[in-house]
């Protein structure tokens, strides 16, 4: 237990409760910056896919875990921000620099039209809707061919900075490392003030939310264009990592895998977006090693990533419905009140969770 | 128009299917009083304080507020000509905290957009400031500070009551909607709440619309009574003669 002494309101709300977090949170960025120069180009790579997945479940998780609205067309919005950027950079020469923010713009102008019959629809009929986005944008980027090349996907060029050059894995990881501890700041900007709070109580209960003054319609649209900017920018640096891009890359199981990953990771906070990302970068990579010590009647099975996904999602669901972070909560508990965690601490907070799900 | 009354309600009616919630209710407050509503379940009382509040919107007639028609209003612009309110079943945001929830409402009066929000320098954290000051006046006036950081989730029923009343305060209200701000509350915070009212009408200048079924709070905090039966007003006046009214003791009594 620490206990400060406040002197002004604005202590409450740092982004940093105590300057030991503080310290901490420098040593980990740190170390992610460190790190990569010393593993090797496969984890830098996968690093990369870490950091982009981390700002799109940052978006999502705006959406879903603190507005509560369900998006299964995330993979749209990504797609979006992919190819303005690729189009914008190799078909018209402008520069990366410009193309980046546009992209993440571009996104979210989509994401207001879709928003705006997102202000009618609630749940699963909103789920289905932004399904049928997906689709249809996976479907446009396939057929437009004059614009997007259809199936055949586009090359893309990693950018340059005046002398700098991003053309390996390192350099280009920590652009996007920049990238999303700006993302960060964002978001946790967002979160702790009326815009944050409006979001939040929209998901909580929107009667009230309206009753206090909040304009539905404009929170939600925002919401979803917020959440559609953040799926533009990873979208973009994917498409300047990955080199090449086709519709393949945006199809419904990577919506699927975006909520996944926050449910995963925990809803409703930017800790969890980002366990969230690195657990669904990371578990594939992990089971196509172990797939090797298994005996091969279970190693070589088809579809067995799909069946561990599948089970992890269960549990999640059932016995830990804040995710990764709920765990990371409850372990820090345990050491900071080190002889007195008791398995009932949490008991009541679990009743809660569980009976909300079954409203 | 001769004279500008505070609040008014001409002839207002709403149905729902066959249910005629509301008929032809008219309903005068002067400003500086508690005005309470009173009547048997299903009366129209909730109705009446949703349709001002543009949870519903009234099938004809009007709603004056200082001679303006706020009948046309969206449910989001009420709180901006300065009427607030408070729900029945408490209506607060239970995974935030109490102060995030209080902060709340301060929402009507935010000056920043999403833009400055997003980088949180000068304005917005000036705000911030000011947004919080406000809300520790009402924290200190409603003795809530053991409560301040507690999710609502964790609080007791008579406190989540507070604070709900506590979130209608902070934005700055002219005329305030209490929808049974009394029920589930044992005796001790009955009196507490009686007190606030008091203070709230004396010291704040608000004005009070309040359903309530407590005929002790009503008759110690309120200036003048309505009563409303099947949605109609059958007596109005001090709340000595709508308690002896003979209409008000058939409604609730039945007839000898």
């Amino acid at each position: 237990m620490r206990f400060i002494q406040r002197r002004s309101y604005l202590q409450d709300i740092q982004l940093f409760k105590y300057r030991s977090t503080m310290i901490w949170y420098m040593l980990l960025i740190l170390t992610f910056l460190i790190v990569p120069i010393f593993i090797g180009v496969y984890w830098v790579s996968l690093l990369c896919f870490v950091v982009i997945y981390s700002i799109v479940a940052l978006g999502m998780n705006l959406l879903t875990g603190y507005t509560g609205q369900v998006s299964l067309g995330h993979a749209a919005f990504f797609a979006v921000g992919s190819y303005t950027s690729a189009i914008m950079t190799m078909s018209h020469g402008i520069s990366f620099w410009l193309a980046l923010p546009i992209s993440g713009i571009f996104a979210a102008i989509l994401g207001i039209f879709i928003g705006l019959p997102a202000l009618r629809l609630k749940g699963l009929y909103l789920a289905i809707a932004t399904m049928g986005f997906g689709f249809i944008v996976e479907e446009i980027i396939a057929r437009w061919e004059s614009v997007t090349n259809g199936a055949n996907g586009m090359l893309v060029q990693r950018p340059r900075l005046g002398p700098i050059d991003f053309n390996s894995d390192l350099a280009f990881y920590y652009l996007t490392f920049i990238v999303l501890i700006v993302m960060i700041i964002i978001l946790k900007n967002i979160l702790r003030t009326p815009t944050g709070r409006a979001l939040i109580a929209i998901r909580d209960s929107e009667v009230a939310a309206e009753s206090m003054g909040i304009n539905l319609a404009i929170y939600k649209t925002a919401s979803f264009a917020i959440s559609a900017f953040y799926a533009g920018i990873a979208g973009a640096l994917f498409a300047h990592f990955m080199l090449f891009i086709g519709p393949e890359n945006f199809n419904f199981i990577v919506s699927i895998n975006f909520l996944v990953m926050i449910i995963i990771g925990g809803l409703g906070s930017v800790h969890g977006a980002i366990f969230g990302a690195i657990f669904l970068t990371v578990l594939p990579e992990l089971i196509s090693l172990a797939k090797d010590f298994l005996p091969p009647a279970i190693g070589q099975q088809a579809g067995l990533q799909g069946l561990i996904f599948g089970v992890l999602l269960l549990l999640f669901i059932l016995y830990e419905p804040l995710g990764l972070y709920g765990r990371w909560l409850k372990l820090k508990f345990y050491f900071e009140y080190f002889p007195f965690y008791k398995k009932d601490t949490f008991r009541r907070v679990r009743k809660f969770t569980k009976t909300e799900r079954h409203q | 128009m001769s004279e500008e009354k505070y609040f008014q309600v001409k002839d207002l009616s709403i149905h729902f299917g066959g249910v005629k919630a509301l008929e032809d209710v008219n309903l005068d407050l002067q400003e500086g009083h508690t005005h309470a509503l009173i009547g048997p379940n299903g009366a129209g009382k909730t109705t009446l304080l949703n349709c001002i509040s543009k949870v519903y919107d009234a099938d004809s007639g009007e709603i004056l507020f200082k001679g303006k028609d706020i009948n046309g209003l969206k449910p989001y612009q009420v709180v901006d000509v300065g009427i607030a309110r408070t729900f029945q079943n408490i209506e607060l945001f239970s995974n935030m905290t109490v102060m995030d929830n209080m902060l709340l409402g301060c929402h009507s009066i935010k000056k920043t957009g999403f833009f400055s929000d997003f980088w949180f320098w000068g304005k917005s954290r000036r705000q911030e400031h000011e947004f919080r000051h406000k809300v520790e006046e009402i924290i200190d006036f409603l003795d809530l500070q053991a409560y301040r950081n507690e999710v609502i989730n964790n609080v007791p029923y008579g406190i989540q009551k507070n604070v709900e009343l506590g979130r209608a305060l902070v934005t700055d209200p002219d005329f305030l909607l209490l929808d049974e701000p009394s029920s589930g509350l044992n005796v001790e915070e009955t009196q507490d709440l009686a007190f606030w009212l008091e203070d709230i009408k004396e010291d704040f200048g608000i004005t009070i619309l309040i359903v309530e079924h407590d005929m002790r709070l009503v008759v110690d905090v309120c200036d003048r009574i309505t009563a409303l039966d099947y949605g109609r007003v059958i007596a109005e006046g001090t709340p000595k003669e709508v308690v002896n009214h003979p209409d008000v003791i058939k409604a609730y009594l039945g007839e000898e």
